[in-house]
């Protein structure tokens, strides 16, 4: 689904992505993990077309992403770390006014909005202000939002930092939902047991490069074939 | 395609009226404050055209000659005769509420039909202010004028009575034909002043009104920046990016986002002047709300270009804030340099303000008409375009990217 191919990115002569290639599959929940500084966002970013690389290419369902600008940004949905909605508008504005953005009409929109509305379990917050949820209801809806146009590949720039563990349990189920409904995601995080719990492969960065890639069994069993060791050992044995 | 784009834009941009409608302290800031702050302008200069004084007068004479002359004051066209007496004239001259009063002593008739010199007293803090030396003047000049008719008088009088055969009733038709003469001669002095107005009347509350509805209307589009920022940051940007937007829609969207405030603004504003002053109304108005509009487009691109080189929200309220100064301080907004060659008069050239003010009080005080004000028009259009191209080039709805 996703190919990125000896990207390469620099801020102020430094390099915050080395050189990287790797592949993300179709309907495959992908984890970028790594410390601070070691490349997640900024790859992502690339991914998504926020950020251009330097050199390389990123290409998208068969896309490169220099030549098809316009049809692949239809394809991608990005769920941000932060709460990107309008805290003054209802819940069920804040749907319609993105899903209206997205090219659905007014009638399309109301549909799709009720559809999420009950699918992120708001139904009974629908008319409140974003600002009047709590913390969990916020990130549900921020992840709805994400999908409010349907896309093919989700974005998802550590959705669980200070979520409480039932927040995070009904994200999961959420993001395994969009997985069986064809969706592929790519996860960033800091949270080793979330990565090995959620995802299908994971890639470990490391000052720009990808040090490790493949399932989180696998890298797990690479370490310690008994399997007794924790993906976070493997990220701390990876990355020092 | 045409169509979708349309309606993203124009979704985007009533999202910012909804947005600002339930929320009662933005509501409150941009909405209701000009309103009221235009109502107080209505209710301190009432759209009254301008004085150019008031005439406090003490009359101790109350004979025939201190009411002629009061009688002339008042003939006299803006001006204000308060007659009071004497302890309520000195205490609202030791309050400085007057800068002068006037003393028409007793035996002020007297004097005056005896053909000596009138005199009255004019009590004043300094000079009385330049409308008090005015006023000393044209009281000095009707004074003048009153003195000069009963000395003529006199005259003739006393050439009836020397040279007369029957001087009794050589003064019963003499002082008749003396007045319709006097009379004749105010109705057609030596000196002739044709006035011609040009324009309406110069009033304060059109000064002050449009200064204020440019204060604001600077405000609201600058201070939009702000939110403009904040979206870039918290990532709601990238979303319009996400669900297939372009850079351009963004803009434009945001754009019309924060002329519809203004707008919105405006309307208010319009509403409370016209319902509480005499210098907006009619076909007037329509040019006004007009050119309000394109002034508040060229206000909306330069909020728009804040918030789209600023990558913090407090960068972009300074910006605006300071924008917004520089604008009410310069640009004729609330005041005139005294002299043309002021330096600060070229400085205003390069405040937008200075075309918003200079149009709209050239449809208020002025002929009222668009055509008359179309270089103020073409300078706000081309602003609006030259800054929202501008900010198309340095925007990017992704930070840091």
């Amino acid at each position: 689904m996703i190919e990125m191919l000896n990207v390469v990115k620099k801020y102020n002569g430094l390099k915050a992505l080395d050189n990287i290639t790797f592949s993300v599959n179709r309907e495959e929940i992908f984890g970028l993990l790594g410390p601070n500084g070691a490349g997640k966002t900024t790859a992502l970013r690339i991914m998504s077309m926020l950020v251009k690389p330097d050199s390389g290419e990123v290409i998208i369902n068969g896309m490169h992403q220099k030549e098809n600008n316009r049809r692949i940004q239809g394809l991608l949905g990005v769920c941000p770390q932060e709460i990107a909605l309008y805290l003054e508008l209802t819940v069920r504005d804040n749907l319609l006014f993105f899903g209206m953005m997205g090219g659905l009409s007014r009638k399309k929109a109301v549909i799709r909005a009720e559809e999420l509305i009950t699918e992120m379990d708001l139904e009974e917050k629908a008319r409140e202000k974003v600002s009047l949820l709590s913390g969990g209801m916020k990130r549900r809806l921020n992840i709805a939002v994400s999908v409010i146009h349907k896309p093919r590949v989700l974005f998802m720039d550590e959705p669980t930092v200070g979520v409480d563990p039932r927040t995070r349990a009904s994200i999961f189920s959420l993001l395994h939902n969009f997985k069986n409904n064809g969706m592929t995601i790519i996860y960033t995080t800091h949270y080793m047991e979330e990565a090995d719990r959620l995802c299908d492969r994971v890639a470990v960065m490391d000052r720009g490069r990808i040090i490790a890639l493949d399932a989180p069994k696998v890298l797990k069993s690479s370490l310690d074939p008994t399997g007794q060791i924790s993906l976070e050992d493997v990220y701390l044995k990876l990355t020092n | 395609m045409g169509d979708l784009i349309r309606m993203r834009v124009l979704a985007l941009a009533l999202k910012d009226i909804k947005a600002l409608t339930v929320n009662k302290k933005e509501l409150l800031l941009h909405i209701l404050l000009p309103a009221l702050i235009v109502l107080m302008v209505a209710a301190l200069f009432g759209g009254e055209p301008a004085l150019y004084g008031e005439v406090v007068l003490v009359n101790h004479d109350g004979e025939g000659m201190a009411e002629i002359f009061m009688e002339r004051l008042k003939e006299e066209r803006g001006l204000k005769v308060l007659v009071t007496d004497q302890n309520e004239a000195q205490r609202k001259l030791m309050s400085s509420e007057i800068l002068m009063f006037t003393e028409i002593p007793a035996g002020f008739t007297e004097t005056l039909s005896q053909g000596e010199p009138p005199e009255i007293k004019v009590y004043r803090r300094g000079v009385g202010g330049s409308s008090g030396q005015m006023l000393l003047a044209l009281l000095k000049a009707i004074l003048a004028e009153m003195s000069g008719e009963v000395q003529i008088t006199r005259l003739a009088q006393e050439i009836a009575a020397e040279h007369g055969e029957n001087p009794l009733q050589d003064q019963e038709v003499l002082i008749p034909f003396m007045e319709s003469f006097l009379r004749s001669a105010r109705l057609n002095p030596t000196v002739k002043v044709e006035e011609i107005p040009l324009g309406r009347p110069q009033n304060m509350a059109a000064f002050f009104i449009s200064g204020v509805m440019t204060l604001f209307m600077v405000f609201t589009a600058t201070f939009y920046a702000q939110n403009f920022v904040e979206e870039k940051n918290n990532k709601i940007m990238e979303r319009y990016f996400f669900v297939g937007l372009s850079k351009g829609e963004i803009l434009l969207g945001k754009f019309l986002g924060c002329f519809f405030r203004g707008a919105f603004q405006l309307v208010a504003m319009l509403l409370v002047a016209v319902l509480f002053t005499k210098v907006l109304s009619g076909v007037n108005l329509i040019y006004i709300l007009s050119f309000s509009l394109v002034f508040i487009a060229a206000v909306s691109s330069v909020g728009i270009f804040i918030g789209a080189i600023f990558p913090k929200p407090g960068q972009a309220l300074w910006a605006s804030i300071i924008f917004t100064l520089i604008n009410s301080a310069l640009g004729n907004t609330f005041a005139f340099a005294r002299t043309e060659t002021a330096l600060v008069n070229y400085i205003n050239y390069f405040t937008i303000s200075y075309y918003a003010n200079s149009g709209l009080r050239g449809l208020i005080t002025g002929d009222g008409l668009l055509f008359s004000i179309k270089g103020e028009v073409f300078i706000l259009i081309f602003i609006t375009v030259l800054i929202f191209a501008v900010s198309g080039a340095v925007f990017s709805p992704a930070e840091n990217s």
